[in-house]
């Protein structure tokens, strides 16, 4: 570093107040903050989405429970009204090849992030 | 590229040994709040960028790669989080101070041994409030931090030729400056 190049550096070092004494302790102590909330439980949706995702599944857990009702001692023959659907063609072999495909592929997935070192406590 | 003993508190640190960190802390903290300081010119503001910048570090560390050197590496991350504050954050500027010192008080011929008192820094300040923003950065990265043309392009994305044109400018700029608000020896030393 020529000599010019060093007395810029000392005005530009001279330019702020020293850095705080605890600052190193102040960077530790919030990456130990962030190091336990990582470690802790931490919900994959918000809990109002939870809330929602609840009534949903209630919904549609009760109206199962209706239909079975309504399929079983129904005063109209429900049952009648549901074979009348027109099911359309669907290639079921597709369908069951691709939930096998998802869950290996999910299962493999698991393993491998199982064996990442990720050890940050 | 990362000296040894640097690369191996950083692999110390991926291995999950936080307290390895602080090594990294103490060293670069100094530079670091110095960097986002003359970014944000607000002492109070570089600190707290400066502490963001180290999180911010740690939790992305497994991403740095050896090739470049780590400061550069921490730098950008500094630079970054410095420009994105500046950009939330309205600062008022600084009255630049008109008033001179006496021509006595610098007798000392050797800037090193220059004793900065508050009312010193309050004019170095007030020059480099003078500068504007990409001047301040390039003059700080390339005398401060001593990173070369090339580690500031590719750390600001400003071309070469530009930066060039940004130091020798604020250089000028903080020489024109300092000669207003010191008038004294000092700025003989800083030839533009």
């Amino acid at each position: 570093m020529i000599e010019e190049d060093k007395h810029i550096k000392q005005v530009l070092l001279n330019s702020a107040e020293g850095t705080s004494i605890n600052f190193t302790d102040l960077v530790l102590e919030r990456i130990n903050k962030l190091s336990v909330t990582r470690s802790g439980y931490q919900p994959l949706v918000s809990p109002k989405w939870q809330r929602v995702f609840l009534l949903t599944f209630a919904f549609i857990a009760v109206a199962i429970i209706i239909l079975c009702v309504l399929l079983a001692y129904g005063p109209v023959d429900a049952s009648r009204w549901i074979k009348n659907w027109e099911v359309p063609e669907i290639g079921y072999n597709k369908i069951i090849a691709f939930i096998v495909c998802f869950w290996i592929v999910f299962g493999l997935n698991a393993l491998f992030n199982k064996k990442l070192p990720h050890s940050r406590s | 590229m990362t000296d040894w003993n640097e690369q191996i508190t950083i692999e110390k640190i991926i291995a999950g040994d936080t307290h390895a960190f602080a090594k990294l802390v103490d060293r670069y903290k100094d530079m670091t709040v110095l960097l986002a300081y003359n970014i944000l010119l607000n002492q109070e503001d570089a600190e707290e960028v400066a502490q963001d910048a180290f999180v911010k570090a740690f939790t992305a560390l497994h991403t740095y790669k050896a090739e470049a050197r780590f400061s550069t590496w921490l730098y950008r991350i500094v630079v970054n989080t410095a420009l994105n504050r500046k950009k939330l954050k309205k600062y008022p500027s600084t009255e630049i101070v008109e008033e001179t010192l006496d021509d006595n008080e610098f007798q000392a011929s050797n800037i090193e041994a220059w004793q900065v008192t508050a009312e010193h820094r309050k004019h170095i300040q007030a020059a480099l409030q003078s500068l504007n923003v990409n001047e301040r950065l390039c003059i700080t990265l390339y005398y401060l931090n001593e990173l070369s043309v090339e580690e500031i392009r590719s750390l600001t994305g400003i071309s070469n030729s530009n930066i060039k044109v940004l130091l020798h400018r604020g250089r000028k700029n903080l020489y024109k400056a300092l000669h207003k608000q010191l008038k004294n020896e000092i700025t003989n030393l800083i030839r533009p």
